[in-house]
């Protein structure tokens, strides 16, 4: 009897050293290292989640490569929304600071992007909230890069930088565009 | 031998990884201590006060008006700044100088926060940049410590048009000043200098 107790007392101690090595670890990796994040939503149609319907793909978010919120144009990345601070929303970025800009239906046709701002955008054009309803977003609000599609495994790719045709920044000289 | 020295070198890198791992926690969801430099809040906060900020209410979303938060800087996230919450999404604020004769108002939007600075005049705040989001918030102050005296910031009822700058020391000192509390900010002043800063108020 005495030998039972003392056995629960041992897996009560084993379990609970072990909690608090775990949690920690996991919740340290998951806000400094990488991040696995389930897409919702139309908006990176077709790169992301190009069936659409109930279909969800899983990319792996690597939040160390963003840790001095350097990015290049072409990333997709996760940024917290703001107009809701619950959520975190997942966009291209189309130009950085100091960038001239031609909007797809702002209030502005031309931007120039402000100091510590950039401009993001969903591949889906027309179903997708983004810098074009709120404006240049602050990098302050960067959450990861996404870095990888992980689910469904015959989509599983690494995803490089890439710019839409024609949405690049733009020279001073050929604003006519 | 070999086979001890790498056991002992294994178990201190797994203690390390162990703490390392609590401390970032307790850093992110508990909160921590930060100095404060410049103006902008004076005369709540004066230059180089320690202050401790909490994260919990920022992750439940319980910011309110009245609050002083310290949120990064919406043009340089590398900055922070310590600023209070004057006015909540869907709130009408006042933005004009406090000198000006013609009052300017506007509505925050959805997802956005106020801030302004107690040093009016010499604050760079919302009513310089508009209002910033709420994600940017990275926790609130909810104690100061300046030269061993501790003193609760309360939360200021009346905010608005008028903004009075509300301050109420609660006289903690006699039973706080002779606890090792004060040593322990001091002490852990090497920590939070990394995440210092007020704006630096340009006139």
């Amino acid at each position: 009897m005495a030998q039972q107790a003392s056995a629960g007392r041992r897996y009560l101690r084993a379990f609970v050293s072990g909690f608090f090595v775990a949690v920690p670890v996991t919740v340290t990796v998951l806000d400094r290292f990488a991040y696995v994040a389930r897409v919702e939503g139309a908006s990176m149609q077709p790169f992301l989640n190009p069936e659409g319907g109930s279909e969800c793909d899983v990319v792996l978010l690597n939040r160390w490569s963003v840790r001095n919120y350097q990015v290049q144009r072409g990333d997709i990345v996760s940024v917290m929304s703001p107009r809701n601070p619950q959520q975190k929303i997942i966009k291209r970025v189309i130009g950085l600071e100091g960038d001239f800009i031609r909007t797809l239906g702002y209030k502005n046709r031309y931007v120039r992007i402000p100091d510590g701002h950039f401009w993001i955008e969903g591949d889906h054009h027309g179903h997708s909230l983004d810098s074009n309803s709120f404006g240049p977003v602050s990098v302050g609000l960067l959450h990861g890069r996404a870095s990888h599609i992980i689910w469904p495994p015959s989509r599983w790719q690494q995803i490089k930088p890439s710019l839409p045709p024609n949405r690049g920044p733009l020279d001073t000289e050929e604003e006519e565009g | 031998m070999f086979r001890r020295v790498l056991g002992k070198t294994l178990g201190f890198v797994g203690y390390t990884v162990q703490y390392g791992c609590i401390a970032h926690c307790a850093f992110e969801y508990i909160g921590e201590f930060v100095v404060c430099s410049g103006p902008s809040m004076e005369p709540t906060i004066v230059n180089h006060d320690i202050v401790f900020s909490e994260r919990m209410s920022r992750h439940l979303c319980k910011i309110e008006k009245g609050d002083i938060v310290i949120a990064k800087s919406p043009f340089d996230p590398n900055m922070n700044i310590c600023k209070r919450v004057i006015g909540l999404e869907g709130d009408k604020v006042c933005t004009s100088a406090p000198s000006d004769v013609f009052k300017s108002h506007t509505y925050v939007p959805k997802g956005h926060v106020w801030l302004e600075g107690d040093n009016l005049r010499n604050s760079t705040d919302s009513r310089s940049y508009g209002p910033i989001p709420y994600a940017l918030i990275r926790g609130r102050v909810c104690l100061k410590s300046s030269m061993a005296i501790l003193s609760t910031i309360q939360r200021c009822e009346s905010v608005g048009s008028s903004k009075q700058v509300c301050l109420i020391d609660q006289s903690l000192d006699n039973i706080l000043s002779s606890s090792p509390f004060c040593c322990v900010v001091m002490s852990l002043d090497v920590i939070a200098t990394t995440t210092l800063e007020t704006a630096l108020a340009s006139a």
